[in-house]
């Protein structure tokens, strides 16, 4: 095994190899930076890429693209204050929060300091995304609200709305009923991480804090209101309520911790968020989805890149991806004959170990990258989408292309493409079914022999019945939850 | 969830359902062993398809799961579908770099409201660097019929 180890590490620092973890880990940065796109769209425009490459190398790339998953989708996170990608969850509220007085973060990424010294840059980010990024639209300012009953005295936030659907929208108030914790005047917009966000006409002057000299135009924030002691009330344990900065910082070193793992936390936040629930249930159930999420889930870290460098090996082993780019590394073995699953660690040691390290060169050499370029890359906030558009669009493309290269990739991205939409729009996950579209040639393949072998015996032995049982109760469990949801909702 | 939500919810599952249907019908024309897996997996879907129907389970429980999604305006989504299929029959009668090029100019010129110096700027500069980068990784494009022609 560490003849195996040694000879994979020579294999990884081959020039050749290692141009291609490097082109990988760029363009992961590259496009990982790009609002709305995140890594996991880079991974994707480069796997067709790599249907005519090396095995070795063309894995090597899209390694490259996954050791900086993470660290590019921060860098959007946290300075935009949007979703990197849509199943990405919210840390910036808690990221971005400042102490008053103390200038300093609660629990400060590196790049939070970017964002505090240059949120004057990024300010004209609603201006100039206003007008040409038709997915999310984000202004950014700064409040020093004195809350009217106090609660909310001793804090700054780097706050953040964002507008869905076309831009023209914006131009009008978005008619949203957010219950009671609308309580000031104003024009209502969106409930966004807690945040009851209003979007206040210009009536006079503005307080000079909330004045942001680089954004003119229809799209200033004006001001950004707190619903009454929200963040204050959502306190867990005993004595001085905590902030969920303080509870990230806390969970942090639990990555993948949910709410639904947490059933005491749970209740706790139930009752706190029953204060909160007058009239507006619904929203008042976002804003519990929201804080819960940022509070415990999700600040990207150390741990969470030790977890995804950890996680691909067991992806490899057993063949069942556990995200959607261990989904697309997958597919890129069986694309280039490596069949995935248990028999890799005996038939190709050698390349778990390649794929190890050359997880672990990429994480160091995109961690540099990160310390080198975070000034440059916070500046590509500024960076209009329409600006953006033409290069993605090209890649896409030229991406879908490769697959087989005909006509009916288009008319299949298309068709993909309407999809996928329909399913964001109704509600629908999305990755499960890219998982799946994965696994089903695996399950068939599988389950054609099993039959050829046993017939439908299969279905009476023991192994067979207790992983049916387990997968029953495992759906059941998953039902009893989400009706639990509906009904709470 | 509103009555045109529900709507449009329920008619975007019935076109699930179909789709599905129409392959648990055509697997059932698989011999045994080959069309076991198929029509297992379509029976299932349409369970889930009803099942998600009964208990609201795709909209707001799906809302939930992806939090970030918001309701976007079909007319733009149509819009924008039917400019990509525009595209593609561009793409199909002249070539990729014509068509794209042409794209790309009337998307920033018309949509984006770049200017014109701007505009030829970064056509040229994006279709520039594709084709370096299909250069130097050997990837092709789709030639259409004018390309052919040439």
């Amino acid at each position: 095994m560490l003849d195996a180890a040694v000879q994979a590490l020579f294999i990884v620092l081959q020039p050749g190899h290692l141009a291609y973890l490097l082109v990988g880990v760029g363009v992961g940065l590259a496009v990982g930076v790009l609002p709305g796109l995140g890594g996991i769209v880079g991974m994707a425009l480069l796997l067709p890429l790599t249907f005519t490459m090396d095995a070795t190398a063309g894995l090597a790339m899209l390694i490259g693209v996954a050791a900086v998953i993470t660290t590019s989708d921060t860098f959007v996170s946290v300075l935009m204050g949007c979703l990197a990608r849509p199943d990405r969850r919210q840390p910036s509220s808690t990221a971005m929060r400042w102490r008053k007085g103390r200038g300093r973060l609660r629990a400060p990424p590196p790049s939070c300091f970017h964002v505090r010294r240059h949120h004057r840059c990024v300010g004209p980010v609603p201006v100039a995304a206003g007008r040409a990024r038709a997915g999310s639209v984000l202004c950014l300012a700064r409040t020093a609200d004195d809350e009217r009953d106090g609660s909310l005295h001793d804090r700054r936030f780097v706050g953040q709305c964002t507008a869905q659907g076309h831009p023209r929208r914006l131009a009008r108030p978005v008619p949203r009923h957010l219950g009671r914790l609308q309580h000031h005047g104003g024009i209502p917009l969106l409930l966004r991480d807690g945040l009851s966000v209003r979007w206040h006409s210009a009536r006079g002057p503005l307080p000079r804090p909330l004045c942001d000299p680089g954004v003119s135009g229809r799209f200033v924030a004006r001001r950004i209101d707190c619903p009454q002691g929200a963040f204050r009330r959502i306190g867990l344990g005993r004595g001085r309520p905590r902030r969920p900065s303080e509870l990230a910082a806390g969970r942090a070193p639990f990555p993948g911790r949910c709410r639904c793992r947490d059933r005491a936390r749970s209740r706790r936040l139930d009752r706190r968020l029953a204060q909160l629930r007058p009239a507006g249930a619904h929203r008042a159930r976002q804003v519990e989805i929201r804080l819960r999420r940022c509070a415990g889930c999700d600040r990207p870290g150390k741990r969470q890149q030790r977890q995804g460098r950890r996680r691909a090996d067991p992806d490899a082993s057993f063949g069942v991806p556990g995200s959607a780019g261990m989904a697309l590394l997958l597919s890129a073995m069986v694309v280039q004959g490596i069949q995935p699953g248990p028999r890799m660690l005996t038939d190709n040691l050698q390349l778990i170990f390649a794929l190890v390290w050359s997880l672990a060169i990429g994480n160091v050499v995109g961690t540099a990258v990160c310390f080198a370029l975070s000034r440059p890359i916070s500046r590509l906030a500024l960076v209009p989408f329409s600006l953006l558009f033409p290069v993605v669009f090209t890649l896409i493309i030229v991406g879908a292309y490769q697959s087989t290269r005909h006509f009916g990739d288009l008319l299949a991205l298309v068709a993909c493409g309407m999809l996928g939409w329909l399913m964001k729009r109704f509600g629908f996950p999305r990755a499960p079914l890219l998982i799946g579209f994965i696994l089903s040639a695996l399950v068939e393949r599988n389950l054609w022999i099993t039959l050829n072998r046993y017939g439908w015996d299969w279905l009476s032995r023991p192994g067979v019945l207790v992983i049916g049982v387990l997968t029953l109760l495992f759906l059941g469990y998953g039902l009893r939850a989400a009706l639990r949801r509906e009904k709470s909702a | 969830m509103s009555k045109r939500e529900r709507l449009y919810h329920l008619a975007f599952l019935a076109l699930i359902a179909a789709v599905l249907g129409y392959g648990l019908v055509t697997a059932l024309d698989f011999f045994p062993g080959g069309g076991f897996f198929p029509v297992t997996a379509t029976a299932i879907g349409l369970v889930c398809c009803a099942a998600s129907d009964c208990i609201s389970c795709g909209a707001e429980l799906g809302a939930a799961l992806d939090a970030s999604t918001q309701p976007a305006e079909f007319s733009y989504a149509v819009l924008f579908f039917c400019a990509f299929g525009l595209y593609i029959a561009v793409v199909y009668a002249t070539g990729f770099f014509p068509a794209t090029a042409l794209s790309l100019l009337v998307f920033l010129r018309l949509y984006a409201r770049v200017g014109l110096v701007m505009t030829v700027c970064f056509t040229a500069a994006t279709l520039g660097g594709t084709y370096l980068f299909g250069i130097l990784l050997n990837i092709s494009w789709p030639r259409g019929g004018l390309s052919s022609l040439v």
